[in-house]
């Protein structure tokens, strides 16, 4: 079974192979900044000097001047990726914000975030699921600790389900490390 | 490593060009490891801060004299890469030399900047951050399994403003003067540091060294075209052997029309790049090109430069 990256088209298998970018249409930016803002209350404003585009399946999100870039694949300029990937599926009911967008714009939302408390923290940078006894308003949150935004995550009920990604757990955290 | 394993040849080459009582000195520190070091990304950190929070963790930490967001490591209770502040890309780790090229690089918000050999992305998220995130950096690299970190690391220190491309970097010079700033470290015959590990040492032959310089050479070329009129070019090695370096700038000064900038480093002790080789007389300002060697930086050894395109 494919990983997630070869899934996505991540890392063209052949160097010839070339994944299309596209820009989007008015409709689907108010698409976008609506869901942000109704999620987190994310204000367009901040996106501002920014510029999302389309790759595969996933939206990306990079400054206006990388988009310069794209005008010289013609010449053999072999694009990789531009920018970073902000979110999963952007069109579809599932659409899912990335760790690493969150862990840049997520220091402006205003809604739906979870403080893990001191005791909390290490498990979930282990990639554990939290547990609670009263259950938490369903959907995703962005998780913080303190004034750091750790990433993502979704409330299931009593559970707060992880999301950070496997590549960024770390088995050897200690109590020192935090 | 000791240091009667370094290959007579090549020491004999640097007999050509350091005083013969340096030498023990210098082969001494070729084998050593320097401090581990890091940096802390202004993305994501103030060095303030940060440098509290890793010494609460017991890190004892020296600041570099030469860079203010650049720290070496004393003497640590764990590994950096399993602290909070590696986690949330507030540090990267990295050699102190190779913090260098990017200082005099000087980048600048909306700064359009081609870095010709990028991964693993080290210099990039140094550049990126320089730039405040905004304008746009190209960092290029090749080799697809090394994409792989290049991107890991944009991602985690929040890098935002990079376009990251897999070309032959000779390419860009089918993209004539394109650039403000562009950074050519280039990849290297890994002197300053291949002696340190067992596993590549043996890489290390003459030919090598030519076969590299070919293609320094050859990038140095793609890197001038490629830069805009007044634009910075940083041609930077890990490597000792002059033909990767000060031969490399001399016949770019005679084929193109660059001069070469002087550059300086507070608190750090560099030497002038060398001006005859083998009998044969270099350009004089070949002297301002900088040398970093490692029994007198106490960091690896480096060289570099910054050639202006006029």
């Amino acid at each position: 079974m494919a990983t997630q990256i070869e899934d996505r088209g991540f890392f063209p298998d052949k160097v010839s192979e070339r994944v299309e970018y596209k820009t989007l249409s008015k409709k689907e930016e108010l698409i976008i900044y609506n869901y942000f803002e109704d999620l987190f209350g994310l204000d367009r404003q901040i996106f501002k000097n920014y510029e999302f585009i389309k790759r595969g399946k996933d939206l990306w999100i990079c400054t206006k001047k990388d988009l310069q870039t794209l005008a010289f694949e013609s010449k053999g300029l072999k694009i990789n990726t531009v920018g970073i990937r902000a979110l999963r599926n952007p069109f579809d009911d599932n659409k899912k914000a990335t760790t690493n967008f969150i862990q840049i714009f997520g220091k402006y939302a205003t809604k739906n975030s979870y403080d893990l408390k001191d005791h909390e923290l290490l498990p979930y940078l282990r990639g554990q699921d939290l547990e609670f006894p009263e259950p938490l308003e369903r959907g995703y949150k962005i998780i913080k600790y303190k004034s750091e935004i750790i990433g993502m995550g979704i409330a299931l009920e009593n559970r707060l389900i992880n999301q950070i990604p496997k590549s960024r757990f770390i088995k050897n955290w200690n109590l020192k490390s935090i | 490593m000791q240091t009667h394993q370094i290959p007579n040849v090549f020491i004999e080459k640097v007999k050509k060009i350091l005083p013969e009582k340096e030498l023990e000195d210098f082969k001494n520190a070729l084998v050593e490891s320097p401090l581990k070091s890091f940096r802390v990304n202004s993305l994501r950190g103030e060095v303030k801060a940060v440098k509290e929070a890793l010494e609460a963790k017991g890190f004892e930490l020296i600041p570099m004299p030469f860079y203010k967001q650049g720290f070496f490591v004393k003497s640590f209770s764990m590994s950096l890469g399993n602290t909070l502040e590696h986690f949330l890309g507030k540090i990267y780790v990295q050699d102190a030399s190779s913090m260098l090229p990017t200082i005099p690089l000087n980048a600048e918000e909306e700064d359009s900047i081609l870095d010709l050999a990028a991964a693993p992305g080290s210099k990039t998220t140094q550049i990126a951050a320089d730039m405040n995130n905004t304008g746009l950096i190209i960092a290029n690299e090749p080799n697809q399994k090394r994409i792989k970190a290049l991107q890991d690391n944009l991602e985690r220190l929040g890098i935002v403003n990079t376009v990251i491309t897999r070309n032959d970097g000779r390419f860009f010079r089918k993209m004539p003067e394109s650039f403000d700033k562009i950074l050519l470290d280039a990849p290297c015959s890994l002197e300053g540091t291949m002696f340190k590990d067992e596993k590549i040492k043996h890489k290390w032959s003459h030919n090598f060294v030519i076969g590299s310089a070919r293609l320094e050479y050859d990038l140095l070329k793609a890197a001038i075209t490629s830069a805009k009129q007044g634009a910075t070019i940083i041609y930077s090695t890990c490597t000792i052997s002059p033909e990767e370096n000060e031969l490399i700038i001399d016949k770019a000064l005679k084929e193109f029309d660059v001069r070469v900038e002087k550059v300086s480093f507070e608190n750090l002790n560099t030497s002038q790049g060398i001006t005859e080789y083998n009998g044969i007389e270099l350009d004089k300002d070949v002297k301002r090109c900088v040398r970093i060697w490692p029994h007198k930086s106490k960091t690896g050894a480096f060289f570099l430069t910054k050639l202006v395109k006029e």
